[in-house]
């Protein structure tokens, strides 16, 4: 038998101690009245030789217990000859190429291929090389697998190939996660594969390492101990890089549309060599603004908004050494005509009328503007005036032709809000659900009825999921119609009563959805127009019909646009057009800035994508950050391990004894001794008769 | 009278007389067999003085009749001695649980007990009054000194109860007793003396100060003056409970070097005060403390007489 860890054999040493208190643990046992303990001082026993060894069976189960538990920590096993395999030394390399925007700069790039050319000039035909790209994530070019499966004089060319065919991107660095993924493919890499004595794993990074790099990721991780990471650093002529950003000013109270100027702020590197910069909008024949910045800091400066008058999108920072980062997209910021159609004979300025709040919770906006036209539902009202609106709500019983032009609008897949105010309008229900099986009553209310039971997750109320904003208990319903729905409506309950009646209910109609209120919000029947829930919840019924409500018009390469669940079609800078199917909820492929144009049934809408801000961020960054946050950075190319023939063999025992596992079988037979001794111990004490 | 090692009487086992089951018995039999023992002796009487004469009347011991005063004056006259004067006797009693210790057939407690009770039976029989005092921290039971019929039973029963306390403090139950007995007599104290005695010079010397005679009993256990215990265990304090683990052959010496220290200590203050003192083991016969008891009370009076030898004016 051998054992894996042959020293912790000598824990069985610690037999003597059982031994030792055997004997003297009858002695501690007994206790002797005496007197006085005042002349007395505590003394350890001693042994006398010619004590006699009572309960030896009993003693020797102690002893065993003690030298099982010493075996089974050496790890016992039956060790077998290890097959003649072949071990393979070769060694593991990550060759890792920055694509970020950074690498855009002007002479980076073309020293990529000479790097990785020399990096793959020293690998031998037992080495394993794995080429990944990354930017803000994480691609494999080139695997393990398929270098291995790579004919030994294709290994290189195909590689250098692979990586020719690389371009830098528009995306901002995250380095830190590119490192860990790295390092984890390397490990993975080592579990899987057949080398069991391979060298250790090396990281080759071919970047410019830049500042602006993410590297948080690092601060959670643990660096393998294995892995070094070598870093073959590019650099460029000229330091000075500035780029500049738009500050935007997010109020809405102001008509956006009518500011005058643009505020931007110019970030200037800290290794700058020059300080003066000009702001100039592109195809614009109006002298540019003049911006002074010190290396290492920004200032903020206003110029002139171009971007109202005509399609003038583009401004542009000249005087320093890098372009890549120069060109600030700015979206056109128009101010969108929203109507909203009201059906009912309300008075708009009487307060107890729901127009009347209606009218104010679509008040100005920024961005918008609202126009709400109301209409009696009696009235003619043609196609024209009922697909010009956003959104229609009927607060009253229409007429007939009222009710095709509504059944027509919704089958475009828009959305209509009724409220059910009288007990008449179910006819309004069965006339453009077409279903005869609704029934609607006025119900008998006790005092007040209160809204519970939301279904936040709907879209339409998800805008009420956070706690803070889910108490509707302040909303007091004194009328509402108690509507039965019939089962094959299809019916989506979104809010009950505390009655169990139906209080909101969402019906799919054609392409379009059917809101239903069973009440109204004037004081009359309930007081919710008067509570805080009113405007968004308005807002976002409005929302559900397809308008996108404080849709940004800046975002960053890379971020992803919210959409509102309609199908669109997003043009991009480079004239692509993608179409998002109807249900998606974000646009992804912000890959590059310039501006988006979104076109939907609701209208068209632009919006500008920009460089992340640090990737401007070009200063160099240490090597000593990355070694500060755990990683093994060296200079020297990883060493092809040579196992010896002792570190082979002990890994093959290694594995022999994690096959046999004889410590659980040794484990298992403490248990049963200890038992044995617990009670024979137990017995033999009943047995024992008292001192004399 | 001298007092001589004359004829040694016959002692009687502590062992054998442990056997008694009655204490006042028991007392009894050691009391009238050392009168027998004496009796034998050719000296008449016991070791006491001789202080003065009386009137023979009947029914006293013709044995004490000076003859020679009959010869000079026809007139009947029969000694006197010491004891024969009013003596008030307090034993003063250790009942703390540390004398509830004992390593052979009986206890310091016993022992103790039937010390007393000889020492009562012999006094009370002299005509003396005898007072019981028991104390651990502080006197627990006070019993005057009377010599009325039936009171020795009283203190025989006394005598009797089981010691209880938890602690042993010599100084308070001597400033108790102090304070209650206005009247000079003779204090015994019995007691293992287990205990600092930091203040026993000062209390002894205050009671002797005030006039009385103390003798000190010391009892101990065999066990305890030798510690030749064999048992290695956990020995545990009969008083506070304490324990600790002991191993007698280790202990032994530092434990008779402690100890010896101790006695030497209360034998060096005894004897500069004056105090009597006899260190008795539980093995050795009452009747020999008895006999210590008198030859002490004998050398007490001659040492207070003198002065008065000085002015007596011969017999009356």
């Amino acid at each position: 038998m051998s054992f894996l860890f042959p020293l912790l054999l000598t824990g069985g040493l610690v037999v003597a101690l059982p031994i030792v208190l055997h004997m003297i643990r009858q002695r501690t046992q007994q206790r002797v009245p005496f007197s006085s303990l005042m002349f007395l001082r505590p003394a350890l026993p001693r042994l006398k030789h010619r004590r006699r060894l009572e309960n030896r069976f009993l003693l020797l189960l102690r002893c065993l217990i003690v030298l099982l538990l010493a075996l089974a920590f050496a790890r016992p096993f039956f060790a077998k000859a290890l097959p003649p395999t072949v071990v393979r030394v070769g060694r593991r390399i990550v060759l890792l190429v920055d694509t970020s925007a950074s690498m855009r700069r002007q002479g980076l790039w073309e020293q990529v291929g000479p790097m990785a050319r020399s990096v793959l000039a020293d690998t031998t035909a037992l080495d394993r090389v794995c080429v990944m790209r990354f930017d803000r994530s994480l691609e494999s070019v080139l695997s393990f697998e398929e270098w291995e499966g790579l004919g030994l004089d294709q290994r290189v060319s195909v590689t250098l190939a692979r990586i020719a065919d690389l371009s830098p991107g528009w995306h901002d660095t995250d380095l830190g996660q590119a490192l860990v993924g790295a390092a984890e493919v390397l490990e993975d890499d080592e579990v899987n594969s057949a080398q069991s004595g391979g060298g250790a794993g090396q990281v080759v990074l071919i970047s410019d390492l830049q500042q602006g790099s993410e590297v948080q990721a690092l601060h959670a991780y643990d660096w393998p101990a294995r892995t070094t990471l070598m870093v073959k650093s590019l650099a460029c002529e000229g330091t000075t890089n500035a780029a500049p950003q738009w500050v935007q000013d997010r109020s809405h109270a102001v008509d956006a549309t009518e500011k005058k100027t643009l505020r931007v702020r110019v970030t200037n590197a800290a290794a700058a060599q020059s300080e003066q910069f000009q702001l100039t909008w592109s195809g614009s024949s109006a002298s540019g603004t003049a911006v002074y910045v010190v290396p290492g800091h920004s200032t903020v400066v206003s110029v002139p908004n171009q971007t109202t008058a005509a399609p003038i999108n583009q401004l542009v920072l000249t005087g320093d050494d890098h372009d890549f980062d120069n060109t600030l997209y700015v979206a056109p910021q128009v101010r969108q005509q929203v109507t909203i159609l009201y059906l009912g004979p309300d008075d708009p300025n009487d307060p107890e009328d729901m127009l009347y709040y209606v009218k104010r919770a679509f008040g100005s906006h920024g961005l918008y503007d609202f126009q709400v036209v109301a209409r009696s539902g009696h009235d003619v009202i043609g196609d024209e005036d009922i697909n010009a609106a956003h959104l229609i709500l009927v607060a009253d019983t229409v007429s007939r032709e009222t009710l095709g032009a509504l059944g027509r609008y919704l089958a475009k897949g828009r959305t209509v809000l009724l409220a059910l105010t009288s007990v008449e309008q179910a006819a309004v229900l069965t006339g453009l659900t077409g279903s005869t099986a609704f029934t609607v009553q006025e119900a008998e209310v006790d005092d007040y009825a209160m809204l519970e039971h939301l279904d936040v997750t709907y879209p339409l109320l998800r805008p009420f999921a956070a706690p803070q904003f889910s108490d509707f208990t302040q909303v007091h319903i004194w009328h509402y119609r108690r509507v039965t729905l019939p089962d094959d409506a299809g019916a989506r309950v979104l809010a009950w009563f505390d009655t169990d009646d139906p209080a909101w209910f969402r019906l799919k109609v054609d392409q379009g959805q059917l809101v239903t209120m069973s009440c109204g919000w004037q004081p009359e029947d309930s007081d919710l127009a008067l509570s805080s829930k009113f405007v968004p919840l308005i807002y976002s019924i409005l929302e559900s019909g397809g308008l996108s409500i404080g849709q940004g018009i800046q975002y960053y390469v890379g971020d992803p646009v919210p959409l509102a669940s309609r199908a669109i079609v997003v043009h991009k800078p480079d004239q692509t057009v993608v179409t998002v199917e109807a249900g998606q909820s974000r646009f992804t492929q912000t890959n590059q800035p310039g501006i988006y144009r979104m076109e939907s049934a609701l209208g068209s809408h632009s919006f500008a994508v920009n460089l992340a801000a640090r990737e401007s961020n070009t200063s160099p960054l240490s090597v000593d950050t990355l070694e500060q946050l755990g990683v093994t950075v060296t200079d020297a190319v990883a060493e092809a391990g040579v196992p010896t023939e002792q570190v082979r063999q002990a890994r093959g025992w290694a594995v022999q004894e994690q096959e046999q596992k004889i410590w659980r079988w040794v484990l298992l037979a403490v248990w049963v001794v200890l038992l044995t001794e617990i009670a024979l111990g137990a017995w033999l004490t009943q047995g024992v008769p008292e001192p004399e | 009278m001298t007092d001589r090692p004359g004829t040694p009487v016959t002692l009687v086992d502590p062992g054998a007389l442990m056997r008694i089951k009655s204490l006042e018995l028991r007392a009894k039999v050691i009391v009238e067999g050392l009168w027998q023992g004496i009796h034998r002796s050719p000296y008449r009487g016991f070791s006491v003085e001789f202080t003065e004469y009386r009137h023979y009347t009947p029914g006293d011991d013709p044995r004490y009749i000076d003859w020679r005063l009959y010869a000079r004056s026809d007139r009947l006259y029969i000694k006197m001695f010491e004891d024969e004067t009013n003596l008030s006797c307090h034993l003063l009693l250790d009942h703390s649980r540390s004398m509830s210790y004992g390593s052979g057939a009986h206890t310091k407690a016993q022992y103790a007990a039937t010390l007393g009770a000889t020492l009562a039976t012999f006094l009370f029989h002299q005509g003396d009054a005898v007072g019981l005092a028991l104390f651990d921290d502080a006197l627990r039971q006070y019993l005057p000194c009377r010599n009325r019929p039936n009171y020795l039973h009283r203190l025989m029963v006394a005598l009797e109860t089981p010691p209880e306390g938890r602690a042993t403090h010599l100084g308070r139950p001597m400033r108790q007793l102090a304070q209650m007995v206005t009247r000079r007599g003779l204090i015994v104290l019995i007691s293992d003396l287990l205990t600092p005695i930091d203040r026993l010079e000062w209390e002894l010397g205050a009671l002797f100060a005030r006039g009385h005679d103390v003798i000190v009993f010391q009892v101990l256990d065999p066990a305890e003056l030798a510690f030749d215990l064999d048992t290695s265990a956990l020995y545990e304090d009969l008083e506070t409970g304490r324990e600790l683990y002991i191993d007698p052959a280790t202990a032994q010496q530092g434990y008779k070097e402690r100890l010896g220290r101790h006695l030497d200590q209360i034998q060096t203050l005894c004897r500069g005060l004056g105090v009597g003192y006899y260190l008795f083991d539980t093995n050795r016969p009452f009747d020999a403390a008895l006999l210590d008891f008198m030859q002490h009370r004998m050398r007490t009076r001659r040492a207070r007489r003198r002065p008065r030898r000085a002015r007596s004016g011969g017999v009356q």
